[in-house]
């Protein structure tokens, strides 16, 4: 096992050579969200910087009760095994604001004439890779988006969040113990359907919510 | 020396990545969107200042009516589709950046009724050329041959100022697998820092 994930890893690393990338992009609807005492932004972001022009993607995952960042990875890793770049997502855990940055996980290593599913999650690395507030228990948000034509095969593309939240939590529904419920959060970071450079959006503004045993 | 560097961070990467290896209870989160209400309010004072919604770049009607025209007259994505008919399920501005500089044209979701079909012919294929915003034309076009199987919608971009498409991709709303054309391999586009 320790092997196949070297050599996984390793595959993944060369494909990174040749990956496009989804430059900064920009939103109308960049807003903290409250949650109890705790707080969060509604999309990540390129660097540790807040701004609306400097996005990545929309928050459209929230995982709760009993959550943590490597325990979920572990979860949906057998879909999503391959490691992909790094952005930040920026959290208050009632300690103050802090970025927490992922790379998160892939379907595939570098996509050719294909897609794959990429998702990004976030938490207080200071408190267990994971936040906590009452009524809600130990929590972790994320992000999810397509990476389309990365390394050849026609045009890259990069995003269309709402169709690969709803794949995600279709593998989730198979993990044992958990239990998703579609759009179930309002996020306010509804984005219509428009191309910004290689950046699709589309998104509904209701993240999906797994509850973790 | 470029190489050597981007060595010791593959090799930095895959070991990091080899060696990576109270509960409060959550009452009936089925029945309620969670978010909506006072605990969820916007908090425009967290994250400075914000883009207003309205200034959003948008496609006008006559916008996408003319990108329609332009989608129906284009004899690639007729040879493409054989006779296959479509419905527009999405229809949005294509901008090379956000704030509605440059736009471009249009974006378009076309569902295919019918079951997923195979799709072989020549298709449109564009790469952003120059970071450019002022550039008359920041991207390159091209036709490749391809087979694309299981499609069932197409994300097509079309050029408003040039009248044309520009690019046609089985859409991962739908999900498809592309194989590559006789003469392509995997390369890298004009971007090499990652998503």
């Amino acid at each position: 096992m320790r092997i196949r994930m070297i050599v996984l890893a390793a595959v993944a690393c060369i494909g990174a050579l040749f990956v496009a990338t989804a430059h900064a992009a920009t939103t109308y609807h960049l807003a903290a969200q409250r949650l109890n005492e705790d707080s969060f932004d509604n999309y990540d972001f390129n660097s540790a910087s807040v701004s609306s022009s400097n996005v990545d993607w929309p928050v459209g995952l929230f995982f709760y009760n009993n959550a943590e960042v490597e325990k979920i990875k572990a979860g949906l890793s057998q879909s999503y095994f391959y490691p992909g770049d790094t952005q930040n997502g920026r959290l208050d855990n009632s300690f103050g604001w802090f970025f927490d940055d992922d790379g998160g996980r892939k379907t595939r290593v570098c996509s050719v004439g294909n897609y794959d599913d990429h998702y990004r999650i976030y938490a207080d690395p200071d408190h267990g890779n994971r936040n906590w507030t009452a009524g809600v228990g130990f929590y972790v948000i994320g992000t999810t988006h397509v990476d389309g034509n990365e390394c050849g095969g026609g045009t890259a593309y990069f995003g269309f969040s709402e169709p690969a939240e709803d794949r995600l939590g279709s593998v989730a529904r198979s993990v044992t113990n958990w239990t998703v419920y579609d759009d179930n959060y309002a996020m306010n970071n509804y984005e219509a359907y428009r191309a910004e450079g290689n950046h699709w959006w589309l998104n509904n503004g209701n993240a999906t919510m797994f509850r973790l045993p | 020396m470029i190489w050597r560097q981007r060595m010791s961070r593959l090799q930095a990467g895959t070991v990091a990545f080899a060696v990576a290896g109270v509960v409060a209870i959550w009452t009936s989160p089925g029945q309620a969107v969670l978010g909506q209400g006072n605990s969820n309010a916007r908090d425009p004072a967290q994250v400075g200042p914000t883009l207003n919604p309205e200034q959003a770049p948008t496609l006008s009607p006559a916008q996408r009516a003319r990108a329609l025209e332009v989608v129906e007259a284009d004899k690639r994505l007729k040879g493409l589709l054989a006779d296959r008919s479509y419905t527009v399920s999405e229809a949005g501005p294509w901008t090379r950046n956000g704030h509605g500089r440059g736009q471009l044209g249009a974006a378009l979701l076309l569902n295919l009724k019918g079951s997923a079909a195979e799709l072989e012919g020549d298709w449109p294929t564009m790469n952003y050329a120059t970071t450019d915003d002022s550039a008359a034309t920041p991207y390159t076009s091209a036709a490749v041959r391809r087979r694309a199987e299981n499609v069932a919608a197409l994300s097509v971009l079309v050029d408003l100022r040039h009248d044309r498409v520009v690019s046609v991709t089985p859409s991962p709303a739908m999900g498809a697998t592309t194989t590559l054309g006789p003469n392509e391999t995997p390369q890298a586009p004009s971007t090499t820092s990652g998503e």
